[in-house]
């Protein structure tokens, strides 16, 4: 935001003083109130590293809809402000430097559902609701065809062999109990992670 | 670790520094130089159980230990005080007469209020001097800040420091007016203004109101300076000044730095916040 000197000197009344502190100074309300003094505002959001299982925090510096900044938060007990050189790159999902030294948008940042239909060389964008939708409906049909209430001895196992599920490093304990929890109950055997740490 | 901000070694160096990068600052720092006047440490002490109780409790050091101001002392600091101002201060007519005949007892209550309520304090003493309300709160931290930084040498805080999750002055309960951004882990420690105790506060929460929603939470910067930061409460309205130490390169002397860059306190008033501490040196 912008004030210019006269916006300045009303609000902070520099007109109606006298004998203040500031007159000490060699007035710098007057240097501050510069003909083009900005301000410029950030919000700081806390979030987490998308990369491994350790789950550092990071504060995002925010201005003007975009992220400007990532730094490890100093208040998160994992990290303590403290970043691997990974975790100090991930801005570099959002941005990359073009050829003259300039940060841009990154072009190849996925934003949408991307969908290749099968057979198909032709990739669609697709909608979140429409992804989710079209995951339940294949998990309840390939577990439906391939559910097995009893085995070959007459044991009851109420399986489906035909599924598997692989987590994530980057999900937490919490996550990973109700995936698994969900998994279980649809009678998923084959769970696996691709932890990297 | 103790977060104690010693101000003593280095403080003229450090006015020289803060003039060089901000040339207002020069008469100003000319006069915290001249008045800065360090105390012996008192001879009084606490217990580690006792100092980590009060931490774990929320209670403030001076509760258990009452500072004592000797009024001889401070009426022999406030002549010089006033003396110094008077140099270099285009007083109005009559003040520094009205300052040099204070009564000794009613500066003292003045000195003894100012960390709980620094407003009531600068408007009494401006009210009765007939002086600004900022000129008033400056000489009062000048005349009492040495007495309560002895007292706070005296009572240092050791680890339990870092229990301290208030957002008040762990040894005076002033709220805080600045802090910085450590330069290695960007951890944000809050620091007194009256006695110069440092302690951590999380960055994203406020001081003033422990409102931690982030949408309210914020900073800004003056275009070209990224080394000063006003964080501000969109709940309480109030603000807080912090140097960036990564950015500036240097630890600071955050009570002089303060000073420095009274420019920022009024451009966060100009945006409709006020100061979380109820210091107003800007008038």
């Amino acid at each position: 935001m912008s004030l210019s000197r006269r916006d300045f000197l009303k609000r902070t009344g520099l007109a109606a003083t006298a004998a203040t502190l500031i007159q000490l100074g060699g007035d710098p309300r007057l240097t501050a109130a510069s003909e083009t003094l900005k301000i410029h505002y950030a919000r700081e959001i806390s979030t987490i590293c998308a990369y491994c299982s350790g789950g550092c925090g990071l504060i995002a510096h925010v201005r003007g809809g975009e992220i400007v900044n990532l730094e490890g938060d100093p208040d998160h007990p994992i990290n303590q402000g403290a970043l691997c050189s990974k975790g100090m790159s991930l801005l570099n999902l959002r941005y990359v430097v073009d050829r003259q030294g300039n940060l841009k948008a990154n072009p190849n940042r996925l934003q949408t559902v991307r969908y290749r239909a099968p057979g198909s060389s032709e990739w669609e964008d697709k909608s979140w609701d429409w992804a989710l939708d079209r995951i339940a409906d294949l998990v309840k049909e390939t577990r439906d065809a391939t559910f097995e209430q009893v085995d070959g001895n007459g044991v009851t196992v109420n399986r489906t062999r035909a599924i598997g599920h692989l987590g994530s490093a980057a999900i937490d304990n919490e996550e990973n109990y109700l995936m698994v929890k969900m998994q279980r109950a649809l009678g998923v055997l084959y769970l696996d992670h691709h932890a990297r740490l | 670790m103790t977060r104690f901000s010693d101000r003593r070694p280095g403080f003229q160096e450090e006015i020289k520094r803060l003039k060089a990068e901000h040339p207002d600052f020069g008469p100003l720092g000319d006069l915290l130089g001249s008045l800065a006047a360090w105390l012996d440490t008192p001879n009084i002490s606490l217990s580690p159980s006792a100092r980590e109780w009060a931490v774990r409790e929320g209670r403030i050091l001076l509760e258990l230990v009452p500072l004592e101001i000797d009024s001889q002392d401070l009426s022999k600091r406030w002549e010089k005080i006033v003396n110094s101002v008077e140099e270099q201060v285009p007083l109005p007519e009559g003040a520094a007469a009205r300052l040099g005949s204070l009564d000794a007892g009613h500066l003292l209550d003045l000195c003894l209020v100012l960390p709980s309520d620094p407003g009531k304090a600068a408007g009494d003493l401006a009210g009765a001097v007939e002086i600004s309300g900022d000129l008033a709160a400056f000489l009062l931290v000048q005349a009492a800040g040495p007495f309560y930084q002895a007292q706070a040498r005296a009572l240092s805080l050791g680890p339990e420091i870092d229990l301290w999750t208030q957002g008040f002055c762990p040894v005076c309960g002033a709220h805080p007016h600045y802090g910085r951004l450590e330069a290695e882990s960007g951890a944000r420690i809050l620091e007194c203004w009256v006695c110069g105790t440092g302690w951590s506060h999380p960055r994203l929460t406020c001081p003033y109101c422990e409102n931690s929603q982030q949408r309210d939470l914020g900073f800004f910067c003056l275009e070209g300076d990224d080394c000063y930061r006003i964080h501000f409460c969109r709940q309480c309205d109030q603000y807080l000044k912090v140097v960036d130490c990564r950015q500036l390169g240097r630890e600071v002397l955050l009570c002089l730095a303060n000073i420095a860059t009274l420019s920022h306190d009024l451009a966060a008033k100009g945006q409709g916040f006020r100061p979380g501490s109820r210091l107003d040196l800007v008038g």
